[in-house]
């Protein structure tokens, strides 16, 4: 998505040309235009500011406060010329964020137009003094010549430069020069983040407009039979209750059957929900209960499934030594960012504006559209700043409740949800359950077969994704552990029937397969009494380092290697362990070509579990912000902790029965364990890091558990077997 | 609808609402102070955290007519330049991420500050354990709440 979003821009790059500019009939100078946009990326201003357009939002992450450092490198400015924004978005050209690619898109596809635009430039400043564009010298942003006394900047260059041909390549940057690139720099937003001005979502406002909340039917795809507004609308402040239908599983996002209360204020909305008299047909998703859940996982995993991934045939029995079989399982659990779900939204019959902390940008304005019937033009949609998502805000739900709700009462409606909605009517990281069976001849694992039943994202909602029945998204990440197993062979089976809304999640299947791969080698390495490091290394030799996954990924075997070395030095691997002490391992390799490493420090006294350190090594190419590296290998840490202590998600009579953070609890900072990171120096180009330490940690502390005390965890949270 | 004169940041506010409002509400929708986040409106994440006379309380769950003529401080009134010792030291830190819960941590924090400038580690987690963050920030509060006491020593 990405490269091919870079090769479009890279062939509009001297088309727009045209963009932006206020045409002159003469050069002249000092400039007489206001801007001139060479690519899409950049604007360039007679002020001096270079605005910086990506497509690209922030939720914590800050990609964007990173991409600045890329284009001040590679445009030879300083820092502060950089002003991003978030392209709006429109038909031509994606406007989205995900799959942790978003500075691995950049750093290798923006930067070469960011060169052509400082070369375009540079071909300006000669053109300016007539002399050779080789012998011109840029730095901090002004252009000299040896035997000029006078220097000229960007902005000075603007006619010029919007004159010429736009260089089709330039050299870039080299790393040895890098400024900016690889030192640590704050997100631009800090400021505004520390005095509570930042603008987000939940915070956004226009005249005349009203608060909604919606009490939507509990369980998935009931519908609305009748309900009786009377009480709602004589509370104070309550102006309108409104019912919405809901949408099947095949529109834009699913959203349930629910009912609305719009009042001019937030409380009076939640206050008015609750005076609403309701009679829901709960439908055939009532028999959905724990139970009912647990029991077609295994009668799934009892059955035939599609096999996604195989090694030579078969052994016969007889080549077999010791064979070792395990079910582990997985709960479905919550994105709950801080900001709950909401949007801010006006239609008119001429047109429909949007605020909304949604990152999927181009698939709000396709939904838009369908919704409205209205063209590009009459659809406007502002980005606000994120309140977190984790993947949540990859759905346009509540955008298209908030356009509904504004259509239906005639006025601007900001729609937020409550924590009790966030949990209860979410879209959830799907449950699974998976069975390992290996056999083991003199200390080496000779086999594994692995089946793994889950909810499949895309059976739900984009079946076309499927390829043979297969969907790879469950599948890869188990193709992701190098490690040397004569014959493997890898069973998928799809829970189709279980409905409950899937979404992706902060690494999603890679969180779940990387917990069963690495707590799976740890019972291998145990059952033939071999330290679980060693046995990891001793599997990562044998053959070629390069690993072709699906013929689409490569895979280093020798970086995989490095992390897990390099984790064993950090966290002195080695040293004896003290009574009730435990340390646990684990490694990833992800589809945004990044490895990392982490090893947990826990004790188990008694039943009473204390997580005290996780070290973690990381190789994810060039590191362009270190700060902010560091934040999000923190945060995934902090998350896959939050998720595998406490929390799951379950279900009674197609109800989900937890509440808030009482009940579905996050970490608290009482509980964060130390954590210490080393970033591995690389010469490969920047790779993605949102959502990669999350993924060893599952692991690495049930690994720590197991030599703590020899409990071996096979199903989260942990709570079910110790107080954590 | 009754009518209640608040005294926030400093200033003097009158507002006509239900006694039952929670003050986070009328801060939010009704004075268009935007500052103090709604995470729950169950006193459980703590990102509606303000001072009521120099005592850290969540917002979403003090009725307004509960308040009376109490001092309520806000992130807005924190301090005038971004430099209170705890904006100081978090942004020393590089604190935030998405920072939705940020203003909560910063009262929390200041509010533990001000009550005890020596907390206890246990104080310390005892405080800032009333604020969730999902995004992860606790190794840096942890970090910069020390700072901070460093930084409110001096003179
Ligand atoms: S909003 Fe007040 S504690 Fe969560
Ligand atoms: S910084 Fe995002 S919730 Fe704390």
């Amino acid at each position: 998505m990405n490269r091919r979003l870079f090769l479009s821009t890279a062939t509009l790059a001297s088309g727009s040309l045209m963009l932006g500019i206020k045409a002159r009939a003469q050069a002249s100078f000092p400039p007489t235009i206001d801007d001139f946009q060479p690519n899409r990326l950049l604007v360039f201003q007679k002020d001096g500011i270079i605005r910086l357009i990506t497509n690209k939002t922030e939720m914590g992450q800050g990609t964007n406060s990173s991409i600045r450092l890329l284009a001040a490198e590679e445009l030879c400015v300083p820092l502060d010329w950089i002003h991003q924004e978030v392209r709006v978005p429109a038909d031509e050209g994606f406007v989205g964020t995900g799959g942790s690619w978003g500075m691995a898109g950049y750093y290798r596809g923006a930067r070469p137009i960011f060169a052509t635009a400082r070369q375009l430039f540079v071909n300006a400043a000669g053109q300016y003094w007539s002399v050779d564009p080789k012998q011109i010298i840029l730095e901090e942003g002004e252009f000299r010549h040896p035997t000029k006394s006078e220097s000229v900047s960007y902005a000075s260059l603007l006619e010029v430069a919007s004159k010429l041909e736009v260089p089709e390549e330039a050299p870039l940057i080299l790393a040895q020069a890098f400024k900016y690139i690889g030192k640590s720099h704050p997100h631009v937003h800090l400021e505004a983040q520390l005095n509570g001005t930042l603008p987000y979502g939940i915070d956004q406002q226009c005249e005349d407009m009203l608060y909604a909340s919606i009490e939507r039917c509990p369980v998935t795809q009931g519908k609305l039979k009748r309900f009786d507004s009377t009480a709602a609308l004589h509370f104070p402040g309550v102006q309108a209750v409104i019912p919405l239908e809901g949408t099947s599983w095949e529109a834009y996002d699913y959203f349930p059957a629910g009912v609305a209360v719009l009042a001019t204020n937030t409380w009076a909305a939640q206050q008015g929900r609750h005076l609403l008299e309701i009679e829901w047909d709960l439908g055939e998703n009532q028999k959905l209960d724990n139970d009912f859940i647990q029991r077609h996982f295994s009668e799934q995993l009892d059955g035939k499934g599609v096999v996604f991934h195989q090694t030579r045939t078969e052994p016969n029995a007889s080549e077999n030594g010791t064979t070792l079989t395990a079910i582990y399982d997985t709960p479905f659990w919550s994105h709950s960012p801080m900001e709950p779900m909401n949007t801010l939204a006006a239609y008119t019959t001429k047109g429909c504006e949007l605020w909304t902390p949604c990152h999927m940008q181009s698939r709000l304005l396709a939904a838009v559209k369908e919704v409205t019937g209205f063209s590009d033009r009459q659809i406007k949609i502002h980005t606000t700043y994120l309140g977190g998502s984790f993947g949540r805000r990859l759905l346009v739900d509540y955008a298209i409740e908030a356009l509904l709700l504004s259509k239906a009462s005639g006025k601007p409606v900001q729609l937020l949800n409550t924590r009790i909605d966030e949990t209860k009517q979410g879209h959830y990281m799907p449950a699974g359950k998976y069975r390992l069976e290996s056999s083991l001849k003199d200390g080496l694992p000779t086999s594994l077969k692995l089946k793994v039943v889950s909810l499949s994202i895309y059976a739900q909602r984009e079946p076309e994704q499927l390829k043979d029945g297969i969907d790879h998204a469950i599948g890869d990440d188990f193709l992701r552990y190098p490690y040397a197993i004569p014959y493997v062979q890898y069973e998928q089976m799809l829970a189709s029937e279980i409905q409950i809304p899937a979404l992706w999640w902060r690494g999603t299947f890679a969180n779940t397969a990387g917990f069963v791969m690495e707590s799976w080698m740890d019972e291998l390495a145990h059952s033939t009494q071999t330290d679980p490091l060693a046995f990891r290394l001793a599997l990562l030799t044998k053959t070629e380092d390069l690993v072709k996954i699906r013929g689409e990924e490569t895979m280093d075997k020798s970086l995989f290697r490095g992390v897990l070395q390099e984790i064993g030095r950090l966290s002195g691997w080695k040293k004896k362990r003290k009574k009730n002490q435990g340390r646990g391992v684990a490694a990833c390799f992800t589809f945004f070509e990044s490895y990392a490493a982490i090893v947990a420090e826990v004790s188990v006294k008694g039943n009473r579990l204390k997580i005290h350190k996780l070290y973690c090594v990381v190789e994810c190419g060039q590191v362009v912000n270190p700060n902010l590296v560091r934040a999000q290998i923190e945060g995934g840490i902090v998350f896959a902790l939050s998720a595998m202590l406490k929390a799951s998600i379950t279900f009674e009579q197609g109800e989900v029965v937890e509440n808030s953070f009482g009940d579905y609890p996050t970490l608290t900072y009482k509980e964060c364990p130390e954590i210490e990171i080393h970033l591995l120096p690389s010469e490969r180009p920047a790779c993605g890091v949102g959502e990669l330490s999350n993924i060893p940690t599952f692991a690495a502390v049930t690994n720590a558990i197991f030599d703590a005390c020899g409990l071996r965890i096979r199903s989260l949270p942990l709570n079910q077997y110790l107080e954590v | 609808m009754p009518s209640y004169s608040l005294s926030i940041n400093g200033q003097m506010h009158t507002v006509e609402a239900p006694g039952e409002m929670p003050l986070l509400w009328v801060l939010r929708d009704l004075l268009d102070m935007k500052g103090t986040k709604y995470g729950c409106g169950l006193g459980i994440c703590g990102s509606c955290m303000i001072m009521v006379e120099g005592k850290a309380k969540t917002a979403c769950l003090l009725p307004v007519q509960a308040v009376g003529k109490q001092a309520i401080t806000t992130i807005e009134g924190l301090s005038g330049n971004n430099d209170h010792p705890i904006q100081q030291a978090w942004r020393t830190a590089h604190v935030p991420q998405c920072g939705y819960c940020q203003s909560g941590q910063i009262m929390r924090a200041a509010a533990l500050l001000q009550e005890e400038p020596n907390p206890s580690p246990e104080q310390i987690e005892a405080a800032m354990s009333q604020v969730l963050c999902r995004c992860g920030t606790y190794p840096r509060i942890k970090e910069a709440i020390q700072s901070a006491i460093q930084l409110s020593k001096k003179p």
